[in-house]
């Protein structure tokens, strides 16, 4: 598991590679801690992400809330048919648009 | 620090207790291996210099002696004449740290207790800390003990025993982050929630205790499921942190219209399979519980006709993630297709658990796993409801109440609960108590679906029936401007015990009500519905008024 991110103008890109799982709780928060919150936009780049479990859709909730719970503007690209079926099992694309 | 000096001679003793002071060390001798012994134990030094040769008690027996009784790593060094090698590891072997033959350099003697000194250091609070956390853990473990049972009076007071539940629970820890709560509606049919919260743990079990209380209380007042979801969504919103949430399914077996309602929010492996063994998913349509707030909440339920003999089929995602040993993980293809393999097995959830673990291999999992399989046994799930009547508890007496709801009133609230609840208070769970909130029931359906909503029962007779009947009503009640029911609901006390009449008026424009006396009460078509056949099983007397908007209906309630 790695997770690195990327800050070009206002919009933060956060790329997630391998298990996304509880181990990467700390990383992740990291991810994103010092950015704008609501006035940014983000990208979680999954393409590189090949299990997701529900702390991790936990963790994608905590990102919502930082950056402004419905106001928040966060993009799910890039993901691969097993974690795109578990966002969509969980009606996840009702919160974050995936593309 | 104390040394316990060990040797038969005078002078040696003074030696080296000169030395040792001179050094800084505090010093007690003894003068033979019994004395030593006695000396450890009352003076609790924290080294021994120990000679070999001694009357009395040899140095060997009184080292075994000491490291036998010493609860600590006390460093035992032995000072000795001899050169032999036997004679030389005899002295570890029998628990000594170290030796050192006479005579011996001041300038080692230092170093060697120094290095001990060290190693004792390190050893002892290795050992305080394995002993604060032995206490801890026994501590953690009792609290555990006590809130697990805690925990489990709270979850089951519901019918999950009864021999319609095949259920497989294995936690990965003492507590579960899954949850199956079952219980009967007093007016009829059964609840069920099957849930799994995320993580695993007593983090993940705590949401269940809010969660249980709900489930439990609401059905026990005959609430629906869609006012039950809407309930915990909005309690576990507020309850759990962010980043927490419960995915469920929420069903509720309708065994007298045979319709199955579903709630699903993120359960990937709900199924029902058919007595055909044809398995159709039920599909989550909705965010798990606690993110949505209360205004964004979606409580609307999927409805499926059921057939006595179908079964719910339930599964965590702790199931289909299972992995065998090279990192594979069991998936939905597998466990249907193992299903219907098995769908004949006389016990399915069995027959399953042993064809996941054929796959996992003992490879070890690291979530809650949980299979349950309901059978749709619709008379039982009937007779369940008068299981739970009461006997107890009736004091009759005189009353009469009144409720009107207008059309606006009759979109937000059914007001078939909180009557139910009344009756349960001011009448007790009598014995007739699920009869009546069945006919009451169903008069206020037929209120409701035929008199304000115009629908036609006729609806229902097709397959797919159910379904367009369900949408249509949410859709004209959804759009209802003008109407009423009225509920009146009296009971006079008798000789022999009470008599209970029921009065439903609505604003609708009514029916034909000679059709009535023409309808064949085994014929469960036409304008009525199904309903009025199984009121007058149950009831003294029913009867309309004229233009077919009113109806009385009268049962007697003995004692």
């Amino acid at each position: 598991m790695s997770i690195t991110s990327n800050e070009s103008g206002n919009t933060i890109t956060i790329k997630i590679n391998g298990r996304f799982d509880f181990s990467s709780h700390k990383d992740f928060r990291e991810a994103y801690t010092n950015t704008g919150g609501e006035n940014s936009t983000y990208i979680v780049d999954m393409s590189g992400t090949d299990y997701i479990d529900s702390s991790a859709l936990g963790m994608l909730l905590l990102l919502r809330e930082f950056a402004g719970s419905d106001k928040a503007n966060i993009t799910i690209q890039g993901t691969q048919k097993e974690v795109r079926d578990i966002l969509e099992v969980s009606n996840f694309d009702k919160l974050f648009s995936l593309s | 620090m104390k040394i316990l000096v060990v040797d038969d001679d005078a002078t040696n003793r003074l030696v080296l207790c000169a030395y040792l002071k001179k050094d800084g060390y505090e010093t007690v001798t003894a003068e033979n291996g019994q004395h030593a012994v006695e000396m450890f134990q009352q003076e609790r030094p924290e080294m021994v210099l120990m000679d070999v040769m001694m009357p009395v008690m040899d140095g060997y027996l009184a080292t075994a002696k000491i490291k036998e009784i010493s609860d600590r790593f006390i460093p035992i060094i032995f000072l000795t004449a001899m050169t032999d090698e036997k004679a030389l590891s005899r002295c570890v072997e029998v628990g000594g740290d170290d030796f050192l033959t006479k005579p011996y350099s001041r300038v080692i003697l230092n170093a060697k207790m120094d290095a001990l000194f060290r190693v004792s250091k390190l050893y002892n609070t290795i050992y305080e800390q394995k002993h604060e956390l032995e206490n801890h853990q026994l501590q953690q473990q009792k609290e555990q003990e006590v809130a697990r049972k805690v925990f489990d009076s709270i979850m089951n007071p519901g019918c999950l025993d009864e021999k319609i539940f095949d259920i497989h629970l294995s936690p990965v820890s003492l507590f579960n982050g899954d949850v199956v709560l079952a219980a009967a509606k007093p007016s009829g049919g059964l609840n069920i929630l099957f849930g799994d919260f995320t993580g695993h743990g007593l983090g993940a079990s705590l949401g269940a205790l809010p969660l249980s209380e709900i489930f439990y209380a609401m059905t026990a007042k005959s609430y629906g499921i869609a006012d039950i979801c809407t309930e915990i969504n909005s309690k576990l919103k507020q309850q759990l942190p962010i980043g927490m949430f419960l995915a469920a399914c929420v069903l509720e077996v309708d065994s007298s219209n045979h319709v199955l309602k579903v709630w699903n929010g993120a359960i990937p492996g709900a199924y029902i399979m058919t007595n055909q063994g044809e398995l159709k998913k039920l599909k989550s349509t909705h965010l798990p519980f606690g993110i949505l707030s209360v205004t964004a909440f979606d409580n609307h339920c999927n409805i499926i006709e059921i057939t006595p003999g179908d079964k719910i089929i339930l599964s965590t995602d702790g199931i289909l993630e299972a992995e065998n040993p090279s990192g594979e993980m069991y998936g939905t293809k597998r466990f249907e297709q193992h299903l219907l393999e098995h769908k004949d097995a006389e016990h399915l959830t069995s027959a399953m658990m042993t064809a996941i673990d054929e796959f996992t291999q003992d490879n070890e999992v690291d979530d809650d796993v949980t299979l349950a399989i309901i059978e749709c046994d619709l008379n039982f799930i009937e007779g369940l409801a008068t299981a739970n009547v009461d006997n107890k508890n009736v004091h009759d007496s005189n009353w009469e109440f009144t409720i009107l709801l207008h059309f606006d009133a009759l979109q937000k609230i059914d007001p078939l609960p909180i009557i139910n609840q009344i009756l349960n208070e001011i009448q007790g769970k009598g014995v007739n108590r699920n009869q009546i909130s069945m006919v009451l029931s169903e008069l206020y359906c037929n209120s409701l679906d035929h008199g304000l909503l115009n629908l036609d029962s006729r609806i229902k007779s097709s397959p797919q029936g159910f379904m367009e009947f369900y949408e249509k009503k949410s859709k004209r009640l959804g759009s209802l401007e003008v109407g009423y029911i009225k509920i009146t609901i009296k009971n006079k006390k008798t000789e022999s015990g009470s008599v209970l009449t029921i009065i439903l008026k609505d604003s609708g424009k009514g029916f034909d009500t000679s059709l009535l006396d023409a309808h064949k009460l085994a014929d469960n078509e036409g304008y009525c519905g199904r309903g009025l056949p199984l009121i007058k099983e149950y009831c003294e007397s029913l009867s309309y008024n004229d233009i077919g908007n009113r109806v009385e209906c009268v049962i007697r309630v003995d004692q």
